[in-house]
């Protein structure tokens, strides 16, 4: 058909061609009669993309090799025709009678009567003839004779082939387009299920050689469900499994290894991969275990642990690991911030958790029973004051030994760590300590005597901080033959240098401790809250420190899981360093202040939810229900055209200069968070931040040593505000005086009042100073308040202890109790 | 004639005795004090270790009294002290002005010299001392890096250690005249002038002492200093800058009199400590200023620390300063004159820290930042409601003007104004302190400005009558039954009795117009 209209196109376009002189007259004809040919043929399928575009079609090839291209035929396949059985069968009914069956020949109405006419086979289905209907012409329909038909090419066949083709080259896109179709237009047609099966497994093979694993098992694993025992499945995806098992290996990601082992397993069980896999996990953790058994105590205990945690059901070691734990109960903490130099000084938060486990307070806290001596743990046995508080006689407790074992603690540790903090190159420098002694006398052992320059309304205050032993170096720690410098104290558990993490000993005098008592205690820090919040539901660390405000809820609903609070609300601010010139400048604060929207970004980043008290924003330097919040104070607005104004007026003020500051913050969530919002919205009103992620505690030893900055973000609880104030407005207020951090305030008014502060000798007007600070932060702004969030901490169940409700994260540990536990494969 | 003889040679006699006697009686002529030379004694030590022998000492001395000759002359009559003594051995910081007790004699200055290496080159240094007050001066020093140039550099170091005497004469409100020693005399070149225009003198009350063989006590007036404005002749016509009212008062119960010694800038740190008055407490964290005669620009020094006392460094000013130490940048605490590095010696200075002056001052800030808020609002608003009148919104323009009438109104700000103003003169006047000073009724004067101008309500009242005016036209025609006229905008400019409610063209306050004496801190312009 094809071939007789082409050729009567040509006929006429060479008549034509013949008419015109005109060469171009041939091409634009030919051109023409391409158009139209092709119009002609578009109608007919072709071979390639088409087919999957083009209607559907079946190809007969009759017995002259003409082929036709006709509509899909049904039944789909026909059913298969036999000749020589036909010719057989017609014999048979040229002589035959009618043949009545045995149950009668009266038919219900409407059904086909059982009587056999001669001529009929009641086993003959097979038509010997097709009725065809043609893609094109002008007569469409024939009959033809199944004989007459050669072979017969259904379109789901052509389509399969097609994706066979698309398969060769590596377009299984398109590939599984035709077997799709296929499988839309007749799910059950034969030999779709092999050609998707071995789609499926060259799609996969393919992924898995160009590294796309996670795909390439997927595809494999759907193959293995469909059919398992296809050839060569189970090598190919041993070998892949295979790989990503030595991968997580080597990385030491043996809980991901085993995963990946176990789905192994399940496609391709028995395999050699999966035996020699295993047995080369459990080879490692008997390694492991081996070389427990030669250490001891502590080291014992980690080697078992990981022996555990390359193969958690290595026949023995649970019971060793759960003999071994009982020696040294271990727990294990998450935190925010791992301390740096450890000492007995508190420069930054994670000394100050730290500090308390490794050094005795001259004074636990400032309240009569400290005072007169009656609280653990503490070096104070009686403190009395005389000459109007300027005079302070001390008893310390004789029956506290320093770890080394040198000698008890006495008089001369406590007087140097007081006179420590007057001198300038001391770690333990504090300015208004150093205006505010005048010496120091030890009348003997366990006796001495303070004077200070004028009376100070609570003194204990002062001594509430950590004492390190006198005969320790600048660094607080001792030489010593075999270990180096040691690092010396007196507290329930002394400090072990380790790399990565902090790890602390329980002190081996330590009386109280029974059973299952924590004996080590190993901090460490993660990247982030969400891995912090991943170990803890691992089972990684038993212990998290900061708790994110949106996941308390979630992790208190959790039955293995207990969520405390701090007792005290953290408070967070922007600390502002009046040393640079245009931060003195009031409009510029106040603009700063107005560009904060601090109920959005507490209730929508922080919290998730709307704020209820104790979490709340911010009005002052003080939290909420201290002493020190003056009740009168308005809350500060956020508007930010008017904030924008403000920092133009600044700007103009300072000559036009664009202002450029740099912000600076610790690395916790609600920094983290709060943060990048914070300096977008003062670059929309004019003020160009730069922030800068630092790690809490770094930040936190640079501020306080008085180094300059612009912006700094601090969180920090205040439990004290008149002894807080200064610490609080000013990083530095405690500074070495060549710092200049005095001057780094940015409001003198509020300097004056801090300064006057220190001088207040009684309560009533130490209080009132307070209130007046705050009242007059609000317009002064030499810090912008944000808000005060109670902190969380968590835990897991098998440690017995915490409170639901502490000051400190450490508070009573020493009488926690932990339960060995590891983690274990959910299957 | 033998009598007569007698008695004529007698007469005569007589007469050659009366003549001897008067002759004896006569008092030698007296130079006056603007031709008196200064009799210079200089104590020239040179340490070893500037490696210049006894020759090359004379040399120097030599070479040093001809520049001395050339460049200064007659004023000066300098004689250069071989001998040794504590003069010469004693650190400069160390003599005291009993050290100099015998050397004064015979000269009006002694000078104490050193010559010590420095590197490559030499350090020089030198004090004086004025026998007639026994004033020690400051300790100056140079440096002299090029070993040919030392003569040079020595008369250099002599030029500023030297310390011109006067008689202080006549003063009149804040100025004096004072006639200055050797000033009539002429000298070899100008720079060797013993007084021009702009020296410091520092003003000395001489007390004679009672009875022949008594001390004169001679008492330094503290913080007051006299500068030359113009000279005519041996007199310079000085300004008085004192911390004192009237320095160089005679009323006193002993005689006195003045004398002033010339005074330069030193080279060391000025020590300042401020304490309050009555309980001496440090005046920490105040902010010094400095600045140079009574119009200058005031620069910041820093700020006092927790006891109290800053340093000025060295170099800071090369003339007379006036200080300025205040509280919450703006009220001054005590305002005086200083010649910085004119003695290393902390000096004490006792303020009044007027801690209610400054709690006021305090308070309106905080009001003036509340009005500055309020009016960048209320600009706000203004806006708004012109773009509704221009769409003839009503309704938005009443629900505007319903929200600026929950702004606080001017009547709420005058009013805590003038309450706190009337506290704080009822507080002063039982106190006796005073509260309301000249800067705190400045800024007082300044916030009420911002208060008046800015916080009009005549612009909203404007567009209030307008609303009105719509209401009253709208519900007009339905009472009588007519078509309802259209509603008639605000009257425009034409109507001489209700402007058009325009904004203004500056709505936010301009502190360069805000009549205010001192520019208060913290005003923002827009």
């Amino acid at each position: 058909m094809k071939a007789s209209a082409l050729d009567q196109l040509q006929a006429k376009a060479s008549s034509l061609c013949q008419r015109l002189s005109s060469g171009r007259w041939l091409v634009m004809i030919l051109v023409a009669a391409t158009f139209v040919s092709e119009d002609a043929f578009s109608q007919q399928p072709q071979q390639g993309a088409d087919l999957l575009r083009s209607s559907p079609f079946d190809r007969i090839t009759l017995i002259d090799n003409t082929v036709v291209n006709v509509e899909p035929l049904s039944p789909r396949p026909l059913p298969a025709y036999d000749p020589a059985k036909e010719k057989k069968s017609r014999a048979k009914a040229s002589g035959k009678k009618a043949e009545i069956p045995e149950e009668g020949n009266i038919g219900l109405p409407g059904e086909k009567s059982k009587v056999v006419m001669p001529g009929e086979d009641a086993d003959e289905k097979v038509p010997n003839e097709l009725v065809i209907h043609l893609l094109e012409g002008e007569v469409r329909d024939y009959k033809v004779k199944r004989t007459n038909i050669k072979n017969i090419e259904y379109f789901e066949d052509m389509l399969l082939a097609e994706g066979d083709r698309y398969l060769v080259a590596h377009d299984y896109a398109r590939a599984f387009e035709c077997y799709l179709r296929v499988q839309s237009r007749n799910p059950r047609w034969q030999g779709l299920a092999q050609h998707v099966n071995r789609a499926l497994f060259a799609e996969g093979s393919k992924a898995l050689l160009d590294g796309e694993g996670e795909r390439g098992l997927r595809l494999l694993g759907e193959l293995s469900i469909r059919q398992p025992d296809f050839p060569g499945l189970a090598d190919r995806l041993a070998t892949a499994y295979g790989s990503r098992i030595d991968r997580a290996f080597e990385l030491g990601l043996y809980a991901r290894g085993r995963k990946i082992l176990h789905d192994l397993s399940k496609v391709a069980p028995g395999h050699d991969v999966v035996k020699d896999e295993r047995d080369r996990f459990i080879n490692k953790a008997k390694e492991k275990v081996a070389s427990a058994e030669k250490s001891e105590g502590a080291e014992r205990l980690d080697r078992l642990t990981e022996a555990l945690r390359v193969w958690p059901e290595l026949e023995g070691a649970s019971a060793l690991y759960a003999e071994a734990f009982k020696s040294v109960p271990t727990l294990d903490v998450a935190v925010r911030d791992l301390p740096k130099k450890v000492g007995p000084w508190v420069r930054s938060p994670a000394d100050e958790r730290v500090s308390r486990l490794l050094f005795l307070p001259i004074l636990a806290r400032d309240d009569e029973d400290a005072i007169e001596g009656k609280v653990p743990g503490q070096l104070c046995q009686g403190l009395e004051t005389a000459d109007l508080g300027r005079r302070l006689t001390l008893r310390v407790r004789s029956d506290v030994p320093w770890s080394d074992g040198s000698r008890p603690v006495s008089a001369i540790d406590v007087a140097r760590a007081l006179t420590d903090r007057i001198e300038p190159t001391s770690a333990l420098y504090n300015a208004r300590w150093a205006d505010l002694l005048d010496r120091v006398d030890t009348a003997d052992q366990n006796r001495l005597e303070i004077r200070l320059t004028r009376p100070f309304l609570r003194p204990g205050l002062w001594l509430l901080g950590p004492v390190g032993p006198a005969h320790a170096g600048f660094d607080g720690r001792v030489a010593t033959l075999e270990q180096g410098r040691v690092l010396v104290g007196d507290g329930a558990f002394r400090w072990v240098d380790a790399s990565g993490r902090a790890e602390l000993r329980a002190a081996r005098d330590s009386g109280t401790r029974t059973g299952n008592n924590i004996k080590r205690i190993r901090e460490v820090s993660l990247p982030s809250a969400k891995a912090t919040v991943g170990a803890l539901l691992r089972g990684e660390v038993s212990l998290v420190e900061h708790i994110a405000p949106d996941r308390v809820a979630t992790l208190a609903s959790d039955p293995e899981l207990k969520v405390g609070r701090y007792a005290r609300p953290r408070l967070h601010w922007i600390a502002i360093d009046g040393r640079n010139p245009s931060l003195r400048n009031r409009a510029l604060r106040r603009g700063i202040s107005y560009a904060i929207d601090r109920k959005t970004l507490l209730e929508e980043t922080l919290l998730r939810h709307s704020a209820e008290n104790p979490d709340r924003v911010s009005d002052g330097p003080f939290p909420f229900d201290s002493y020190g919040n003056a009740p009168d104070v308005k809350p500060l607005a956020y508007d930010p055209l008017l904030a924008r104004m403000l920092v133009a007026a600044a700007q103009k003020e300072l000559g036009g200069q664009p202002i450029k500051l740099t912000f600076q913050y610790p690395a916790i969530p609600e920094a983290q968070a709060v943060v990048p919002k914070i300096a977008e919205a003062l670059r929309l009103v004019g003020v160009d931040v730069t922030p800068t992620e630092r790690p809490e505690s770094d930040l936190e030893m640079e501020l306080r040593a008085g180094k300059p900055f612009d912006l700094a973000y601090r969180a920090l609880r205040c439990t004290e505000p008149v002894m807080d104030a200064g610490p609080l407005i000013c990083p530095g207020y405690d500074a070495k005086p060549d710092a200049g951090t005095i001057g780094s305030v940015a409001s003198p008014r509020i300097l004056q009042l801090l300064l006057s502060l220190e001088r207040a000798s009684e309560f009533p007007s130490a209080k009132g100073i307070v209130l007046q600070i705050d009242r007059e932060c609000r317009d002064e702004l030499p810090i912008v308040p944000l808000w005060q969030l109670v902190d969380h901490y968590a835990w897991r169940t098998r440690l017995k202890g915490p409170a639901e409700v502490a000051e400190n994260l450490y508070d009573g540990i020493e009488t926690w109790e932990i339960e060995p536990w590891f983690a274990r494969d959910s299957w | 004639m033998v009598r007569t003889r007698l008695l004529v040679g007698t007469i005569l006699m007589l007469m050659a005795a009366a003549a001897s006697t008067t002759a004896a009686e006569k008092p030698a002529p007296v130079t006056p004090i603007d031709r008196q030379p200064y009799a210079i004694k200089a104590y020239l030590a040179i340490d070893p270790d500037a490696r210049i022998d006894t020759q090359g000492r004379a040399v120097l001395v030599r070479r040093w009294a001809k520049l001395v000759d050339r460049f200064v002359g007659a004023p000066w009559d300098l004689s250069i002290v071989a001998e040794e003594g504590p003069l010469t051995t004693l650190p400069l910081d160390a003599l005291l002005p009993a050290t100099f007790d015998d050397a004064s004699e015979g000269g009006d200055k002694v000078w104490a010299l050193r010559i010590v290496g420095e590197g490559s080159g030499l350090a020089l240094s030198g004090r004086e001392f004025d026998t007639a007050t026994g004033r020690l001066g400051p300790i100056h020093r140079r440096s002299a890096p090029y070993r040919p140039d030392l003569p040079r550099d020595l008369l250099e170091l002599a030029l500023e250690v030297f310390a011109p005497s006067a008689v202080v004469g006549e003063s009149f409100a804040k100025h004096v005249s004072i006639t200055v020693r050797g000033a009539s005399l002429e000298t070899a070149s100008p720079i060797g002038r013993v007084v021009k225009p702009g020296s410091v003198f520092q003003p000395l009350r001489m007390i004679p002492g009672k009875g022949k063989g008594g001390k004169t006590l001679v008492l330094e007036i503290p913080f007051s200093y006299l500068q030359v404005e113009t000279l005519e002749g041996p007199v310079a016509r000085c300004t008085i800058s004192s911390i004192y009212p009237n320095p160089l008062t005679k009323q006193m119960v002993q005689a006195s009199s003045f004398v002033a010694l010339g005074l330069s800038p030193g080279k060391s740190p000025t020590h300042l400590r401020f304490v309050s008055k009555g309980d001496k407490v440090p005046a920490a964290g105040y902010v010094l200023t400095a600045r140079t005669g009574a119009e200058g620009i005031p620069r910041e020094v820093g700020m006092t620390d927790r006891d109290g006392r800053i340093v000025v460094p060295a170099g800071f000013a090369d003339s007379l300063v006036i200080l300025r130490l205040l509280a919450g940048n703006v009220e001054p605490m005590v305002e005086f004159p200083a010649m910085l590095g004119e003695s290393s010696r902390e000096r004490t200075i006792t303020i009044d820290p007027k801690p209610q002056t400054v709690a006021f001052e305090t308070q309106l800030d905080s009001i003036r930042d509340t009005v500055i808020d309020l009016v960048a609002i209320r600009a706000r608003f203004e806006a708004r409601l012109k773009a509704r009148l221009e769409g003839e919104d009503w309704t938005a323009i009443d629900a505007i003007l319903k929200e600026v009438s929950e702004l606080p109104a001017k009547a709420t700000f005058t009013e805590q104004l003038a309450k706190m103003k009337d506290e704080a003169a009822h507080l002063q006047a039982k106190s006796k302190v005073p509260i309301l000073t000249k800067t705190a009724q400045a800024e007082f004067s300044d916030v009420q400005n911002l208060v008046d101008r800015y916080l009009d309500d005549e612009t909203f009242n404007a567009y209030r009558d307008a609303v009105d005016r719509y209401r009253r036209e709208a519900a007009a025609p339905k009472k009588a039954g007519a078509a309802p006229p259209a509603p008639s905008k605000p009257a425009s400019a034409a109507t001489a009795k209700t402007p058009a409610p325009q904004a203004p063209a500056s709505s936010v306050p301009d502190p360069a117009k805000t009549p205010a004496k001192t520019p208060p801190a913290g005003s923002i312009a827009f």
